[in-house]
């Protein structure tokens, strides 16, 4: 700049824009970001959680500012509170299973000399589908009578279960079918940590003394998967949380409730009964929750995880 | 402590062939040095050693016996990576107990419910003296607590050497256990590394490409190139009597000058634009054949500067002058075109002359030099590298046995 300016300066040109100090011309470089996420995130976000402090029905002209009220209902009313305990039960179902059943094909995927890729491509898959549509086929195939399913057991002489009209199955049902979508995606992203393993650790461990799989998986593929396996976990917990398609095609939350969960009441309560008032606070509860678990999951594994 | 033998060891990735019938024996307490360019196969041999890589034919003996079917902690030895390939989740202690560790029963390794069995205890008893004794050793004292993370590389290095150590091993194997360091701690690791071995004993096998480091530290080199063994023998040896001239041209440093000359009659050699009268009829112990393209070999020290010319000396231009502080190295080219008698016309023909600094000092870029080759030091080649002295054929006879 200095080189440039005297020159300048007896010309009598202006010194331009991109001359002017940095901490000036900085923040407007981020401001169309900012803006945006201002506009899409940050004022919904404190709108939702201002409506859920109010009576608003969505289209109506009259809004009066009652206070807790719509908490008090969400963990009183017993709808509410089964749709909350729903949705954990579903978390604790999906989350583990997915989280093990992909890191389990990871390892044999990873283990396998060929066809890696065909493997892969199989499980991945349905990652790829659209979620309403693929509800609709699995509607058929577990349909009670005429489903695969259901000849099936027939074949072997057990009575067919009514999966998305059973009380005590349905919420399995919609689990098991996030679990056929999803684990693809965390199989693909748990071999892509096995891949960053160097070599030459499990040969020190294989020198060492380490000779059995599980020796090598404890001492070495574990450890290494740490951060991998964070993430992937934190990912399961929201993808779990974010269950909705499959409940809104298939069950609409019954049968008596029983696949009631977070995301379909919020719908159901804001777009169908346009009580937006109580949508807004179901909105808010779900954000503090997985806010929280994220943020204590970050500290609790953070200790056990090496990032090298 | 054990020695090794290795017996028509050969190599096949596919088509192409990584080894051809390698045989070497490594007495007790040996340090043996494979050197070679990269792609010689060095490291393949040693992961073949290791138990890392199967050979596709011939035996490795350990100790007198056969361990081609024993996986590598069968085996008992004990390998240094180049990348250290230390457990970064693992605490320095934990790093160099693991081998221990896993020598323990498998039920001492259970979580928590272990330390009910006896075992487990005198383990970790065993543990916390042995660790840090092999710690103090590598001076690794203070850093038991630190993640391999927060050590320096030769720090990690030093890990890396007492994770070999502290089980005792029959063989150290260590494949460029210093590459990866910056030339001074290379160095003082170098130095360290003779001192432990003088002070522990044990047979170690060290994979390097730099040919300064196994010419100090070992008893005895191997150089390799294309997957064969060049020569065996000490580092004096190597240096003074190469087998062939790619051994005379990968020892030393810097590297022996090679010229192509001729020569007509007797006492008369044609070479760097040269013709040079009174040479020894012998040289190199034979007979200087007549009216053949040979390759000619002289060590920088065996080339002399004269002040004034002379009938059996070289002559030329200065280069350039490199200053070593305690010498300088003077590199000659020859004066005028020079044709370059069947060698490669592509290199630059170039003498390079170590002289004391007093000399030195006195020499200008663009002096004209005559350089007095010391006969008895000079080294005779054929043009397909073959050393012409009888001798050649008895080491070659004893490498290929």
């Amino acid at each position: 700049m200095t080189l440039v300016a005297p020159g300048r300066a007896r010309a009598g040109i202006r010194v331009k824009s991109r001359d002017r100090p940095p901490w000036l011309i900085q923040p407007l470089y981020l401001l169309p970001a900012f803006f945006l996420l201002l506009v899409f995130f940050v004022v919904p976000a404190l709108t939702t959680i201002g409506i859920s402090f109010t009576d608003w029905q969505l289209g109506s002209s009259s809004i009066d500012f009652i206070g807790l009220e719509n908490y008090r209902e969400l963990f009183t009313d017993e709808v509410y509170r089964k749709s909350l305990i729903n949705t954990l039960k579903l978390d604790l179902f999906v989350v583990p299973v997915s989280f093990f059943l992909a890191l389990g094909l990871a390892l044999a995927i990873n283990g396998l000399n060929r066809f890696q890729g065909f493997w892969q491509t199989v499980y991945f898959l349905p990652v790829t589908t659209t979620l309403v549509a693929m509800a609709q086929v699995w509607s058929w195939i577990l349909h009670p009578q005429f489903g695969m399913v259901a000849q099936l057991f027939k074949l072997f002489g057990l009575t067919p279960i009514n999966w998305l009209n059973d009380q005590s199955v349905v919420l399995y049902t919609i689990g098991f079918i996030s679990i056929w979508q999803l684990v693809g995606y965390y199989t693909v992203l748990f071999i892509a940590g096995l891949l960053n393993v160097p070599k030459d650790l499990y040969e020190a461990a294989l020198i060492d003394g380490a000779r059995s799989p599980w020796d090598k998986f404890c001492h070495v593929t574990w450890p290494m998967l740490g951060p991998t396996s964070l993430f992937i976990f934190i990912i399961t917990i929201i993808k779990s949380s974010q269950i909705f398609d499959t409940v809104k095609v298939l069950t609409q939350g019954g049968p008596n409730n029983a696949s009631e969960i977070l995301l379909y009441t919020l719908y159901s309560e804001g777009f169908e009964f346009f009580r937006t008032g109580l949508a807004s606070a179901i909105a808010t509860l779900f954000f503090a929750i997985m806010l929280l678990l994220t943020l204590y999951q970050m500290r609790v594994f953070e200790k056990y995880v090496h990032y090298r | 402590m054990a020695n090794l033998e290795l017996k028509g060891i050969s190599k096949y990735f596919g088509a192409s062939q990584a080894l051809s019938n390698i045989y070497l024996t490594v007495e007790d307490g040996e340090f043996v040095s494979l050197v070679g360019p990269s792609g010689c196969g060095k490291t393949t041999l040693l992961r073949i050693i290791a138990g890392l890589e199967t050979a596709s034919e011939g035996d490795v003996v350990i100790a007198g016996q056969i361990v081609n079917e024993l996986d590598p902690a069968q085996r008992n030895v004990a390998m240094v990576f180049q990348s250290y390939a230390l457990y970064p989740h693992k605490s320095v202690f934990e790093n160099i107990a693991f081998p221990l560790r896993m020598q323990a029963p498998w039920f001492t390794r259970i979580p928590i419910i272990s330390h009910l069995f006896k075992a487990r205890r005198m383990l970790e008893a065993h543990l916390q003296e042995r660790v840090p004794q092999t710690a103090d050793l590598m001076h690794l004292g203070e850093l038991l607590k630190r993640k391999p993370r927060q050590l320096s590389g030769g720090q990690r290095q030093r890990v890396a050497l007492a994770r070999a150590m502290v089980r005792s091993p029959q063989l150290f194997l260590m494949d460029e256990p210093l590459s990866n360091l910056d030339a001074k701690l290379r160095a003082d690791m170098r130095a360290e590394i003779i001192e432990l071995r003088r002070r522990l004993g044990g047979t170690f096998i060290y994979v390097t490409h730099d040919q300064s480091e196994a010419m100090t530290m070992s008893d005895r080199v191997v150089l390799m190139h294309e997957s064969r063994i060049q020569q065996i023998g000490a580092p004096s040896e190597l240096y003074d009597n190469p087998a062939n001239l790619f051994v005379a041209e990968f020892i030393g440093n810097p590297k022996i000058n090679t010229l192509t000359v001729q020569s007509s009659t007797a006492g008369e050699l044609h070479g760097f634009g040269n013709h040079l009268q009174g040479v020894p009829e012998h040289i190199d112990g034979v007979a200087v054949p007549v009216r053949e393209a040979l390759s000619l070999c002289l060590r920088p020290e065996a080339l002399r500067l004269l002040p004034t010319q002379a009938r059996d000396a070289f002559t030329g231009r200065i280069h350039i002058l490199e200053n070593l502080g305690n010498e300088f190295l003077v590199i000659v080219h020859p004066i005028g075109e020079v044709e370059n008698s069947g060698g490669d016309t592509t290199k630059p023909m170039k003498l390079v002359a170590r002289v004391a600094a007093t000399v030195g000092r006195l020499l200008h870029t663009g002096d004209t030099v005559h350089l007095q080759p010391d006969w008895s030091q000079a080294l005779l080649f054929n043009q397909d590298g073959f050393r012409l002295h009888q001798a050649t054929t008895a080491v070659l006879e004893e490498v290929r046995v």
